[in-house]
């Protein structure tokens, strides 16, 4: 973190932390309670776990609730397109992840946490995943070359149309959803950062209204030019975002953020971020699971016979468990194999039929009628 | 005694009017359920309209038969001696079927079928209601008194046309209506908009709403033919993060949008709708198309906003580029936006209640039912299509097919086709391809 940020902090912020005793220093402990968004938007950062968080976040009534994103579709190097693709955030779920800020910011409010008080700390966010960093009150960035809030020129493939005036509507439309995480977070003053963020053609200046920056489309009366370009949408890394008081600061851990809210000391509550690993653990040993399960099951396929397709079967059986156990998995089931819980429905259904057929038919060909082994499988060569 | 014997006399009068109505007034829903209980041990809870399958002992073959259809009636009398009456399609056509509860072996709810229930005396007596939804020849003794002063709330949803349409509306008024003009009744918007046939039958319902009740709009999201909806409304609020505009009309097949003179109607249209809500018609004819622009200019010392259906303005708010979608800083602005309200106790402050109350819960058993129907029907529909095509004989087809005409029935066939992309389309279609099933059944017997 900057030196001269960490002074002025201290500076401004004493005052308001500054203990009165020794028994109040101890009593006025903020507890605070880091959430991590980390990994893929869609599978890793998923609707389902923070709905189980902000549960735990209503019960612990922490002080302080600190949003650690790191979720990046391409590394730094973005020319070279090394990425693993199917890590990509999951765009189709845009709206979802809108109602999953909505739902986040609603449990907060419940829990008492005051506004101020909510932070996200972005440790990488580039891609579909950076749009979380709009959506709190504060926002600070980790001191690294490598932090990064930017890649969200992802969102112009919700407009691509051929006829301009319904390219103009989807451009509406999705915007409107779009601002919708900045009207969550009450940042609404950062809206045409978003839109220099999202569309080449959009310009983004910054002024000054006292101490204050105020961001803007417009030249006149501006002090900075951020993105004079037509062609280009606009990235940040931290220093640049701090420069421009888009950030709030940079940090090199959850100490220095901490004191730059104000705090010298404070209690760490895990259990937000116990849960999710837990969850990212799980998920992802699962999906591990379930690629063995589906190899597995198409060689029982091909031994054939009914025992081979109730085997079949029964693996099938178990990755739907799964799928149906973790959104998660069914989403890269469906991404990565283009596997639908739907499909493998079909597939277990369609098994059972042909198992039935055989035995129907292995009866109906044996002169022994219903009883003994002699009447399996007889039908299966079709 | 003789004061005493009036005030019974007056008793005995309106509050026996005043029962009836309160009773014939309550939703179906509000009615107690009937428990079923079978000889096996399983129950089945539930209610007139309920879309079941039923699967029983038939009384004069003693074979075990399904069948699947709408409950019109439950007889009433001991456990085990009831009987239900079981609306069911025979060879293509309706028949009737009565099911004793002895005989039942397991019953399964799996829709509902939408109910008409009369909604006054009057509508019991005439047999139905004015195509506004009113009752017809309503007294004042049949008018209900809230207990205290509150809202109709309506959630409005989803795909306008499939979850979010007129239909729903509609029911919500006829709901307000029983408690006589002037009721508030809330419609809480959350939609990308849908389709423009149902814009303009929210047209007609709304305008028609207007005239006897207040209809205010909250947006939570309204686009396209939502805000459309939005526009229709005596008075509009906002959520923090409302969005409303980009009323662009297009044909989804082609991806084309409209051009010429049916452009030129429907800016009018919007325009129109607009003004007749007292909102200003550039802001709304700029929702269409890139070929209307707009601007305005805030005096910052009365605040004072002007605006203008060109670029003359201090503030572009779209130019030929884009088509306007509002967000919340810019609908207060240019008046399109009365207040912002997070919350239902928020809005009540906007509306003058003193607090939210919600004067019955009808609004949000129309949006439930309504969901639940549509959702069920759409997690179904791909299933029976796998059952179906998985089908080796003729019989086991037509049992998939007649799974699938109840989820029409419950639904309808705008939402068979659009939200649950049934193969069979419009419900005759599929009727005639059951029909021609069964006589290829029937022929080779």
């Amino acid at each position: 973190m900057p030196f001269t940020s960490l002074l002025a902090a201290s500076l401004v912020m004493a005052p308001t932390s500054a203990p009165t005793g020794d028994v109040a220093s101890e009593t006025a402990k903020p507890v605070v309670y880091v959430i991590p968004m980390d990994g893929q938007m869609g599978t890793d950062i998923h609707p389902s776990i923070y709905e189980t968080i902000i549960e735990d976040v209503q019960e612990v009534k922490p002080d302080v609730v600190v949003f650690k994103l790191n979720s990046a579709d391409v590394d730094t190097i973005e020319h070279i397109q090394n990425d693993d693709r199917r890590e990509a955030g999951m765009l189709g779920m845009f709206q979802e992840y809108e109602g999953m800020l909505k739902d986040i910011h609603t449990g907060l409010r419940k829990a008492g946490v005051d506004r101020e008080d909510m932070v996200v700390w972005l440790d990488d966010g580039y891609g579909i995943g950076a749009i979380l960093g709009f959506g709190f009150p504060k926002m600070f960035m980790t001191d690294s070359p490598d932090s990064r809030f930017g890649g969200l020129r992802v969102i112009q493939a919700f407009f691509a149309q051929n006829d301009a005036d319904v390219q103009a509507k989807m451009e509406g439309a999705w915007m409107g959803t779009a601002e919708k995480f900045l009207m969550h977070g009450g940042r609404e003053d950062l809206i045409p950062v978003l839109h220099a963020m999202v569309m080449p053609e959009k310009k983004l200046y910054a002024k000054f209204d006292g101490r204050d920056v105020v961001f803007s489309e417009d030249p006149n009366g501006a002090v900075w030019t951020l993105d004079s370009s037509t062609e280009r949408v606009l990235n940040f890394d931290s220093d640049r975002a701090e420069r421009v008081m888009l950030s709030e600061g940079s940090v090199e851990n959850l100490e220095d953020l901490v004191f730059l809210l104000g705090h010298q000391d404070y209690e760490m509550n895990e259990r937000g971020q116990e849960m999710f690993e837990t969850y990212k653990e799980r998920w992802r040993r699962a999906f591990e699971q379930c690629q063995g399960l589906l190899r597995d099951a198409a060689e029982q396929e091909r031994e054939g016979g009914i025992k081979g397709m109730g085997r079949a079967m029964n693996t099938y059986k178990k990755v739907l468990g799964l799928a149906r156990q973790y959104p998660a998995v069914e989403t890269r089931l469906s991404r990565d194999f283009g596997v639908s819980v739907l499909q493998l429905e079909g597939k277990i259904k369609s098994i059972q039929k042909a198992i039935a057929e055989s035995k129907r038919n292995g009866r109906g060909g044996s002169s022994r009628g219903r009883s003994g082994k002699s009447g399996r499988g007889g039908g299966l060569g079709g | 005694m003789r004061i005493h014997s009036r005030i019974k006399s007056l008793l005995t009068t309106f509050g026996l009017i005043a029962i009836v109505a309160v009773m014939l007034a309550m939703p179906t829903d509000a009615l107690a359920e009937t428990t079923l209980r079978f000889k096996n041990g399983k129950s089945w809870r539930g209610d007139n309209g309920a879309i079941v399958q039923v699967e029983f002992k038939h009384f004069r073959t003693g074979k075990t038969q399904s069948l699947e259809g709408t409950i019109v009636e439950i007889t009433k009398g001991k456990p085990g001696r009831r009987a239900i009456t079981l609306q069911t399609t025979a060879a293509g056509r309706d028949a009737r079927e009565i099911i004793l509860e002895g005989d039942i072996l397991s019953m399964t709810t799996v829709g509902q079928a939408e109910v008409t229930a009369p909604t006054s005396t009057a509508d019991a007596a005439s047999g139905g209601s004015s195509p506004s939804g009113r009752t017809v020849g309503s007294t004042d003794a049949e008018v209900l008194s809230a207990e205290k002063p509150g809202v109709f709330y309506l959630r409005w949803t989803g795909m306008v046309g499939t979850y979010a349409r007129h239909d729903e509306m509609e029911k919500i008024a006829a709901e307000a209506d029983k408690y006589g003009d002037n009721q508030i009744i809330v419609i809480h918007i959350e939609s990308g908009g849908g389709m423009v046939t149902e814009g303009d039958k929210i047209h007609e319902t709304l305008t028609e709403l207007k005239k006897r009740h207040r209809v205010v709009a909250w947006v939570e999201k309204a686009i396209s033919a939502a805000a459309y909806t939005a526009m229709h409304a005596n008075e509009i609020y906002w959520h923090d993060e409302g969005t409303m505009g980009a009323i662009v009309m297009f044909n989804s097949g082609t991806g084309v949008s409209i051009s010429g003179r049916r452009l030129d109607a429907w800016v009018k249209r919007c325009g129109d709708a607009a003004e007749e809500s007292n909102l200003n018609r550039s802001i709304a004819e700029a929702m269409i198309t890139r070929g209307e622009v707009c601007s305005y200019t805030k005096d910052p010392e009365t605040g004072k906003v002007t605006i203008y259906d060109d670029l003359s303005g201090e503030v572009d708010l779209c130019d030929a580029t884009n088509v306007l979608t509002l967000n919340k800083l810019q609908a207060i602005d240019v008046g399109y936006c009365m207040g912002v309200a997070n919350t239902k106790d928020e809005l009540a402050k906007h509306l003058g209640l003193s607090e939210w109350n919600e004067v019955t819960d009808a609004g949000q058993k129309i949006y439930d039912r309504h969901t639940r129907a549509i959702d069920r029907a759409k997690e179904q529909t791909p299933r029976i299509m796998q059952d179906y095509n998985l089908s080796s004989t003729d019989q086991e087809r037509l049992r998939h097919m007649k799974r699938l005409l109840s989820h029409y029935e419950a639904c309808g066939d705008i939402i068979m086709i659009v939200e649950c992309r049934s193969p069979f389309g419009p419900k005759e279609e599929l009727i005639r391809q059951m029909e021609a099933l069964r006589k290829q059944i029937a022929s080779r017997r």
